[in-house]
């Protein structure tokens, strides 16, 4: 079987294919959490972990806009819903597709081979290979900080949620097409983990402080603008355009990285590493 | 006996073993040049880290309407957090190592050879954090100069401010062989050196000057060692007076100690359990 057919979107969308795929996904995340579990308290632990990195962050915030209580439109709640969006889809991201982000590593390694012998999407199926235990601790700072500090009705309950999954859907894609330079350059993973980590850092501040070619950057190659504008032009005040706007950055982002792996997909060579996929 | 071997022994004790650790610390510069690429590339973080600063601290400014802020200008803003983050991204994860190498028994096998672990690590640190220290300076200093012109500090008071550099890094070694040498008692140390680097953000002055600090807070913290790591020669840097200097030098010092001597102390005790078994 061609390697392209695997990676069809019409073969994932196909009748059965989705429903198989969404079957695998809740497999895996079964798998992964049952696996946590064997080690509770370490898993505990990262959880906590990261409850204690994030909160650091917020501590930050709520020392500077206790000296700067407005900058730029920008006060200390807004910044609260920025980190809660974030890291509900950052941990999304992490806890379901675990790989986003070291995809080049598994293309540099030879790693994609046991993903390309299964009958399931390579990229979908590359991508929830892993889950990361601390994921978890950012998927609940991201519920808890909304429930302290966004004002939590269901109308803006759901434009959380739904902000926190077009947020996850940006960043996991913007994960495989930096990973997918794998393809076609060799160490490639220093260099999209740099991208990574900018995207991720600008994302986490007002961006409204960015001015010229810096906001342009952010709302093109590193859209870590659309990302930071969830919080006040999504849920403080919802705008229509923008959310509009927002879904059709999350889609063409989506696209581009399925069409970027499957094209990388065709320069892929075997490493012949032998591997135990469980 | 050969005169060689006769000039070896005459040789001070002491100073044979400085030259045993200087060429531990000459080894992993050497490691780290060899690398300089990567080094290079890992450089980028600072300008993104830099360009994220300059954009919030100059609209901070430009909002408030003032020059001066707790007595930092922009400027001195901005050179402050260049010389911080040079010093925490340089500076390593000796508690992880030291934790793994606790878990291990490499701290036993280590007992085998002629040089004090402790002093090994030391110099192993040092050795490993020059390169990136120095890239990392240089490259927040290109953002930085760009943005808003040269640092704000006369180049005479160098010396004092290179004195003060040393000792942040001193307390941070410390401070982090501590948290690894408690692997001797618990199963998993990076917990503690996750509240201890979240604990230096915000205590340690990494991302704030303790200036903007809310009154009683500041007070608390120039008691805690933390702003002798990263507030303290980086404050020195931007602003530079003896009064101040004499201060921070003092508080550095003294915590140097306690931490030099409780790290020995744990260091010795969790020696006493090792229990190797031959093969």
């Amino acid at each position: 079987m061609r390697t392209e057919d695997r990676t069809d979107l019409g073969h994932v969308l196909a009748r059965g294919g989705l429903l198989a795929h969404l079957r695998m996904g809740a497999g895996y995340i079964g798998l992964h959490l049952r696996s946590a579990m064997q080690y509770r308290i370490s898993f505990a632990g990262q959880i906590l972990s990261m409850l204690i990195n994030d909160g650091m962050w917020l501590v930050f915030w709520v020392l500077y806009f206790t000296r700067f209580p407005v900058v730029q439109g920008w006060e200390q709640k807004d910044v609260m819903m920025l980190w809660a969006v974030l890291a509900l889809g950052f941990g999304l991201v992490m806890a379901l597709f675990g790989n986003a982000f070291t995809l080049a590593s598994l293309v540099i390694q030879g790693q994609l081979d046991v993903y390309l012998t299964m009958p399931k999407n390579v990229l979908l199926h590359a991508l929830m290979g892993r889950m990361s235990q601390s994921a978890w601790g950012d998927i609940l700072f991201g519920i808890l900080v909304f429930l302290a500090f966004g004002n939590p009705t269901p109308a803006r309950t759901l434009l959380f949620l739904v902000s926190g999954l077009l947020s996850g859907i940006i960043i996991c894609s913007f994960g495989v097409i930096v990973n997918s330079a794998a393809f076609f350059i060799g160490g490639a993973q220093s260099f999209s983990w740099q991208l990574i980590n900018a995207m991720i850092h600008f994302s986490t501040y007002p961006i409204s402080i960015f001015e010229g070619f810096t906001r342009l950057l952010l709302f093109t190659v590193l859209p870590a603008g659309f990302l930071s504008s969830i919080p006040v032009r999504v849920i403080r005040q919802f705008d229509p355009g923008f959310f509009a706007l927002l879904c059709m950055v999350a889609v063409l982002f989506a696209l581009l990285a399925v069409v970027l792996f499957r094209v990388g997909l065709r320069r892929y060579e075997s490493g012949n590493l032998i591997q135990l996929q469980g | 006996m050969g005169s060689e071997t006769l000039a070896r022994a005459a040789r001070p004790q002491m100073l044979r073993s400085s030259a045993k650790y200087t060429a531990i610390l000459w080894v992993n510069v050497q490691n780290s040049l060899a690398y300089t690429a990567d080094v290079l590339l890992r450089s980028v973080w600072m300008v993104v880290l830099m360009v994220v600063f300059i954009a919030l601290w100059a609209t901070t400014y430009k909002v408030m309407g003032s020059e001066e802020i707790s007595g930092y200008t922009l400027p001195q803003m901005l050179w402050y957090l260049t010389m911080t983050e040079s010093i925490i991204i340089a500076s390593g994860r000796v508690a992880r190592k030291v934790d793994e190498e606790v878990k291990t028994g490499a701290v036993g096998i280590s007992l085998l050879r002629p040089y004090h672990y402790i002093g090994f690590q030391a110099a192993t640190y040092c050795g490993e954090l020059a390169v990136p220290f120095l890239v990392n300076l240089l490259v927040g200093a290109a953002t930085v100069w760009v943005a808003v012109g040269g640092p704000p500090t006369a180049w005479v008071h160098a010396p004092a401010v290179l004195v003060s550099i040393l000792l942040g890094f001193t307390l941070y070694f410390l401070n982090q062989l501590c948290i690894g040498l408690l692997a001797f008692w618990l199963e998993d140390t990076s917990g503690i050196d996750l509240i201890y680097g979240r604990i230096l953000w915000i205590l340690g002055g990494m991302l704030l000057p303790i200036e903007l600090f809310p009154g009683p807070l500041q007070d608390l913290v120039r008691l805690l060692p933390f702003q002798a790591v990263l507030y303290a020669p980086a404050r020195l840097f931007v602003d530079f007076s003896w009064d101040v200097f004499w201060s921070l030098f003092g508080q550095q010092l003294i915590w140097s100690l306690v931490l030099g001597a409780l790290s020995l102390g744990i260091y010795r005790k969790g020696v006493g359990h090792i229990h190797a078994n031959g093969g």
